[in-house]
């Protein structure tokens, strides 16, 4: 199991890093913005993302978009803020597949990328 | 009443829009004769009659509105099954259309004094109204013995979402109460054939969203229906008419259902309801297999298709006056008189401050019919109407802009070749750059503001179809393909007639009598294919007639004769060139000259206009007893291109790139003449070679040529002797409007470095060295 | 016949019998017409010469010869026998490795005759006469390892007899007898190779090649044996001399005194007489070490140390017991993980004597850091969150910046409580293995003498005067030090001695001790809501 994370903050990387770990997903890797992740999900065919909202470059909303032209099925969970929760069904029709508001615990965390990628296997 | 007394954008707005829906009328009518019991077309054609009389009311153009009531009111009994519609039917309610074209095209003339209808036509659209009433009573509609079982609604129950979902529903029931609006809206843009498939892809992309969003919060029933409709606007496009009647008025069932559990769902409740026989009928119509049986109506409301397909427990189709859904549509409706009570039209497309000055115009105010429909929401206008004017002068600043533009560029490279910073040469180029790509844009933008659909053109041609057939006593039959093709509004113009004419042409000409296909076997109803679509740059549109073909020793025969070439000749040239000569003017080998097609004027001037104003070319192909195929194949748009710009001794001049196939620069052996005329050798294949220098007579050019463009138009290539290849540039193409022109020129453009350039003129150019050919070898 | 006859008179036949040649002499008037090779031959195979030993050429040669001059005497060899190939004695070639190490060895024994009056002059090597030989590196023996290629071995070679020009046999010489190989410790393969079936020591000279599993030095450990690693048992007849270094993968047993040096066994190390370790010398034994005494050394057994007379002034480490009923231990740390039992418990002079009973070092030692880790982690703890109190204050934190910082301080609460988790987990699991690995017991037979400290589960236990044995000190089911004195009833060994708290050997939590150092260490997990 391959996972991204998307953000331009290190200490959340660093937070969704360790609830990948405890989850027992170690292939990891990690993108400051939307356009660095587009630049490596080529090479590194994830089977999830974690993309931050907002992000210099390219932000989260973006990121999907352009991610979904290309590759329609591995799930994203979008990882956002109390304000930009109007904005999810926006998100989740660019392909998005859940999401996170910020902040969240570890166990929240955990427990949606579960679920998501319960979702995904039984899709696919 | 003057119609001096209105304003004049309000008599523009009524040609503009009446005239569109007029259009739309005889396409409708024409269609209707397939399917004479439609109700749906008869509705729609109904309410565009309905329509235009109550615009022309309003404006108090008498004539009009008498023939315009006429037809309306011979409708209204077909629509209520008094009458049925055969041919005789069918030419009252034609005749009557020419008559409302005949005034339109007063109209814009300026004239106010309209030509009155034949009294006789109104008489019998009157007697048809009014005969019509002999007949039985309305038949029940089918669809109340075939109702599902009715089927109670369960109680609301609570949906229990994970938190971080609920927390969204809000968001939620807003966007897909949005979604449903707007795909009702887009539902009802359906029904016009002209939007329909604009209209397919927003559904489409519409349920797909909708799918997606409920999928996420996991309300399976309801994305269940989301996921029946997004499974039903795929295959839109090949639905029959009815079909996708059926199926645009389950569709809007379906969008009401789910705007009732949107609501609900904003409380967290959610109350199951049987859709299983919606979502089955759905998909059947989507894939046109749904049972005529189980068609719905024209006066059904959503209610009733809901209790029909057992969504709800009412199973009857009640016309139901469900006028409080919709509060505040009351003075848009247009109502009609009481001997019409059978249906208040809701008006499309109208504007409201229009409809509304209808809905109080006195004798047209009577009392509301209770009886309604479905009432559909008026689309909200996507478009603004600009005036073409305008737009040509836009289009005239871009071209301006295209050579500001390669002009900068052409400084730019200009300043890297001086001692400027390099920091500011960069930066000189990024912009250039920049702005290259930023006028491409525009340039795109700007040429799709002029872009229309073919659709507009080939409204018009079931008509014309169906009365060459009908004079001709053939039957013929019109299949359309790729009306949804955009090209520019130019070719639009340009297109028309030429297409009249080998339509025509193929309808006269072509197709056998019945008689004469029986006899060789063919269905009796000839087929004539009238395709576009784009290929490339370009727009190729095709007409293929499955008729007798040409006869390639009668055109043959006949070019001898009128000498444009010899026997000796002729038996040299392939079909194609042989097929050809139908194009030269006064060639017509028609042995009855019949009043439709005409005396073949007209080939040669459809092949001018396509080839020199569409700078388009036309192909032709044949076999003998199999059909005819004409394919034109237009460059998409017009006004810029990209060419090949070349020296002439002192001069350039720019060459069509579309046309160019390679630029050689040739070795000694791969020149040499045959007779006198000199040709080129490429690849073992030999093609004429002209002189550059020669053909536009600059005899002081000394320099060599030695370049030659090959040049490639209508399957036949020539080669042009050049001096100098100076590079690719766009160019916009200025007519020589007024200008004598000297040799193959179509037009002038302006360089990047400011000079004049001619553009050589591709077909001309091809006929030169057919010429100078045909010349060396007698 | 008459001519042959005649040409006879001219020829002469001479035999060299020690170079197993002939040959042949003609007359001066020898009748040339009859002279040809083939007369010749006649001639030669008339006086027994056989055909297969005349050189034609040679004999054709001195026709000519003849020919060419006639007149003159000629004389040339014409025939030649077979000399015979002597047998040769079965050929023993060593590997490189062993090659070297014989030769080594061989030029390190004259080195040594030549050098030993003045062994102290030998230098460390390396630290200012970098050229010195190095006498402390060399080893005497070679070590060979089971089934390692020691040489090959050519097959004694028989020779052939030869044969003169007549025909007669000249018998070769024998080969002479080889070494003999001791079949039991070595393996003759059908390709020659010599292999060694066990490990040890490889006899390369004297009569017989071997491999002894046994290694005995029959002198001192030193500059004529040099350093010993050896894989199996070894026996010291004397003793080991300074700074050298046995290594024994079995039991070591030294008979004389052990000097400032290195012992090492996997598994007893017996000593005779005892270690005289001048503060360098280590021993450590996977098994027991027995001496009869222990002076200024570093000792490590993972068994008992068992000594006769006395433990001064050592660093000695048990993960057994240490068991000296009669002698004294004196100076220095004993620490073992069971009972010390002892007759004298330090000096008159009140030396510093430490006892540490029921330790196992290395584990105290770990116990000890990760204890100090907790402390530290959970000190940080609460640095950050008393640092970012304010973060968790404002609770209309909707901006994201405030948001992520939030989640950023509370993920490194949440890390560090998870350190502190898994730190706490680790020292549960060392205190069990303390616990079950020891038993803490000091038996003291006669006296104890201040100056003495016992440590023993989180106590420091002292003695104020020299108090009388016999008593045990261990400790109760409550960890309490008590002291048993051969009455019913232990006593609290503070009734005869002072008892201290003191970590050198860690207090263990009994169970259902609450008050164990690390059980609150989640009490301050003081997590603003998320």
């Amino acid at each position: 199991m391959r996972i991204m994370l998307i953000d331009d903050s290190k200490t959340m990387r660093n937070i969704q890093k360790s609830v990948l770990k405890q989850l027992g997903y170690s292939e990891i890797e990690e993108a400051c913005d939307g356009q660095d992740a587009l630049s490596k999900v080529a090479a590194f065919q994830p089977d999830l993302c974690l993309v931050d909202w907002n992000m210099p470059n390219m932000d989260g909303l973006s990121f999907v978009k352009a991610f979904r032209q290309q590759n329609k099925t591995t799930p994203l969970i979008m990882v956002t803020t109390e304000a930009e929760k109007s904005r999810v069904i926006e998100a989740i029709k660019a392909g998005v597949n859940n999401y996170v508001v910020k902040p969240f615990t570890p166990d929240l965390l955990s427990e949606r990328i579960t679920e998501t990628l319960a979702k995904a296997a039984a899709k696919a | 009443m003057s119609i001096n007394n209105f304003d004049p954008e309000i008599l523009q707005d009524f040609l503009t829009e009446s005239g569109e829906l007029l259009e739309q009328l005889e396409t409708d009518l024409v269609m209707l004769e397939s399917s004479p019991e439609d109700p749906e077309l008869l509705n729609q054609i109904f309410r565009a009659l309905h329509t235009i009389k109550g615009s022309a009311s309003f404006l108090a153009l008498t004539n009009l509105v008498e023939i315009a009531h006429a037809a309306e009111t011979a409708l209204n009994a077909a629509r209520n099954r008094q009458v049925v519609i055969r041919r005789a039917e069918m030419d009252l309610l034609l005749a009557a259309i020419d008559v409302l074209k005949g005034q339109f095209e007063q109209l814009s003339n300026g004239e106010t004094d309209l030509d009155k209808a034949d009294e006789s036509l109104v008489e019998g659209l009157t007697a048809m109204g009014s005969g019509a009433s002999a007949t039985a009573a309305p038949a029940e509609p089918a669809a109340d013995t075939q109702a599902a079982a009715p089927a109670q609604a369960d109680e609301p129950r609570t949906i229990n979402l994970d938190p971080s979902k609920a927390d969204l529903v809000e968001h939620l029931v807003t966007d897909v109460q949005q979604s449903l609006t707007q795909m009702q809206m887009q539902l009802d843009r359906l029904a016009d054939p002209a939007t329909r498939s604009a209209s397919g892809s927003a559904l489409s992309e519409l349920a797909e969203d909708l799918v997606k969003t409920l999928d996420f919060f996991e309300i399976d029933e309801c994305t269940r229906i989301a996921a029946a409709l997004e499974h039903a606007f795929e295959g839109l496009h090949s639905l029959s008419e009815p079909q996708l009647d059926q199926l645009r008025r389950r569709a809007q069932a379906a969008c009401s259902i789910l705007s009732e559990q949107a609501a609900e769902i904003g409380s967290l409740r959610l109350t199951s309801r049987p859709t299983a026989g919606l979502i089955e009928r759905l998909r059947l119509a989507s894939t046109g297999q749904l049972d005529e049986s189980l068609y719905i109506s024209p006066e059904a409301s959503t209610a009733d298709v809901l209790g029909f397909d057992g969504v709800t427990g009412s199973a009857t189709v009640v016309p139901d006056s469900d006028a409080s859904s919709n509060p505040g549509e009351e003075a848009e409706e247009i109502t009609t008189p009481p001997d019409n009570s059978d249906g208040a039209a809701p008006l499309a497309e109208a504007k409201p401050d229009l409809t509304r000055k209808v809905a109080t115009t006195p004798d047209l105010n009577k009392p509301a019919a209770t009886a309604g429909q479905a009432r559909q929401q008026v689309p909200i206008e996507q478009t603004i109407r600009v005036e073409v004017g305008r737009l040509e002068s836009l289009m005239n600043l871009v071209g301006e802009l295209v050579l500001q533009k390669n002009r900068v560029g052409a400084l730019a490279e200009q300043v890297g070749h001086t001692r400027v910073d390099p920091d500011l040469i960069e930066q000189m180029e990024i912009t250039a750059s920049t702005l290259d790509r930023v006028t491409g844009d525009i340039q795109v933008a700007v040429m799709r503001t002029r872009m229309q659909p073919l659709e507009k053109l080939f409204g018009k041609y079931p008509r014309l179809i169906r009365d060459l057939a009908t004079k001709t006593q053939k039957q013929i039959q019109l299949v359309i393909e790729g009306g949804d093709t955009e090209v520019d509004k130019s070719v639009i113009e340009e297109l028309g007639d030429p297409l009249v004419h080998l339509l025509r042409n193929s309808a006269d000409h072509g197709i056998e009598p019945p008689a004469e296909r029986a006899a060789a076997g063919k269905d009796p109803t000839g087929v004539i294919k009238l395709i576009a679509g784009h290929e490339g740059s370009h727009v190729r549109v095709q007409i293929i007639d499955d008729g007798r073909g040409l006869n390639r020793e009668k055109i043959g025969h006949k070019a001898v004769e009128r000498g444009l070439c010899t026997e000796e000749q002729l038996a040299g040239l392939s079909n194609e060139e042989v097929f050809r000569f139908i194009f030269e003017a006064g060639f017509s080998t028609a042995d009855q000259v019949s009043d439709l097609s005409g005396r073949g004027v007209g080939m040669d001037v459809v092949r001018t206009n396509i080839e020199r104003k569409l700078k388009g070319n036309i192909a032709i192909e044949s076999e003998a007893g199999k059909g005819t195929t004409l394919t034109i194949t237009i460059p998409l748009t017009v006004a810029i291109m990209p060419a090949m710009m070349v020296a002439v001794g002192e001069d350039i001049y720019a060459i069509p790139l579309t046309n160019i196939t390679e630029i050689v620069r040739p070795t000694p052996e791969m020149i040499s003449t045959i007779g006198e005329a000199p040709v080129i050798h490429l690849r073992g294949q030999v093609h004429p070679l002209l002189s550059a220098r020669e053909i536009f007579d600059l005899p002081n050019a000394a320099d060599s040529e030695p370049f030659v463009v090959v040049i490639g138009f209508n399957q036949k290539l020539v080669g042009l002797r050049v001096s100098r290849v100076i590079g690719q540039q766009e160019i916009v193409i200025k007519p020589l409007d007024g200008v004598k022109r000297e040799g193959p020129i179509s037009g002038a453009t302006v360089r990047n470095d400011g000079g004049v350039s001619l553009i050589v003129d591709v077909a001309e150019l091809m006929r030169l060295s057919r010429h100078s050919h045909a010349g060396s070898a007698a | 016949m008459a001519n042959a006859h005649d040409l006879d008179a001219h020829l002469q036949l001479r035999h060299d019998e020690r170079k197993l040649q002939g040959s042949l002499r003609i007359g001066p008037k020898v009748p040339l017409s009859e002279l040809t090779a083939h007369a010749v031959r006649v001639f030669l195979e008339a006086r027994g010469v056989g055909d297969r030993y005349i050189d034609k050429q040679a004999v054709q040669t001195l026709i000519e010869t003849v020919h060419s001059a006639p007149g003159t005497e000629q004389e040339a060899i014409v025939a030649r026998g077979r000399p015979p190939r002597d047998g040769e004695r079965r050929i023993l070639e060593w590997t490189p490795r062993i090659a070297e190490r014989i030769a080594e060895i061989n030029a390190r024994k004259e080195l040594i005759e030549t050098d030993q009056a003045k062994p102290n002059q030998h230098k460390i090597p390396g630290e200012d006469e970098p050229d010195a030989v190095d006498h402390y590196s060399h080893s005497a023996f070679i070590i060979v390892a089971a089934g390692e290629t020691l040489g090959t071995v050519t097959p004694p070679d028989p020779g052939e007899d030869g044969e003169d020009i007549f025909g007669g046999c000249v018998p070769a010489r024998k080969s002479p007898m080889p070494a003999e190989i001791d079949t039991d410790s070595l393996a003759l393969l059908p390709d020659h190779r010599l292999v060694a079936k066990v490990a040890g020591r490889l006899i390369f000279s004297g009569g017989t090649r071997a491999v002894e599993t046994t290694l005995t030095v029959s002198g001192d450990v030193g500059f004529s044996a040099g350093h010993i690693d050896f894989p199996g048992p070894v026996h010291v007849e004397g003793g080991v001399k300074d700074r050298f270094r046995v290594v024994a993968h079995g039991t070591l047993t030294i008979r004389k005194l052990v000097e400032a040096s290195f012992l090492q066994s996997t598994r007893d190390i017996v000593l005779e007489r005892g270690v005289a370790g001048r503060e360098v010398a280590t021993i450590s034994a996977g098994r027991h070490v027995e001496s009869g005494y222990l002076e200024s050394a570093t000792i490590t057994t993972m068994g008992d140390c068992i000594v006769k007379r006395e433990i001064t002034n050592c660093e000695l480490r048990a993960r057994g017991s240490v068991r000296i009923p009669t002698g004294a231990i004196r100076g220095g740390t004993v620490a073992a993980a069971n009972t010390i039992e002892v007759g004298t418990l330090g000096s008159a002079q009140e030396v510093v004597t430490e006892i540490l009973a029921g330790s196992i070092p290395e584990l105290d030692g770990l116990l000890a850091r990760v204890n100090e880790l907790i402390l530290e982690a959970q000190n940080k703890r609460r640095l950050v969150s008393e640092r970012n109190a304010h973060l968790f204050k404002d609770e209309q934190g909707k901006n994201p910046q405030l948001i992520e910082r939030r989640m950023g301080v509370e993920f490194e609460l949440s890390e560090l409580d998870g350190h502190i988790k898994s730190l706490q987990h680790a020292a549960r699991r060392l205190e069990e293995n303390i616990r079950a690995n020891t038993a803490p017991r000091v038996v003291v037979t006669q006296k104890v003498f201040p100056g003495v400290a016992i440590y023993m589960r989180g106590h420091r236990i002292t003695f104020k005067s020299e108090t009388k044995g016999p008593f045990t000190l261990r400790v109760n089911s409550q960890g309490r030090p008590v002291v048993d004195t051969g009455a019913i009833q232990p006593t609290d060994a503070g009734t005869i001695a002072e008892v201290k708290p003191s970590d050198r050997v860690p207090r263990l939590p009994v169970p259902d001790d609450q008050t164990a150092p690390n059980a609150d260490a989640q009490q301050d997990r003081a997590m603003p809501a998320a």
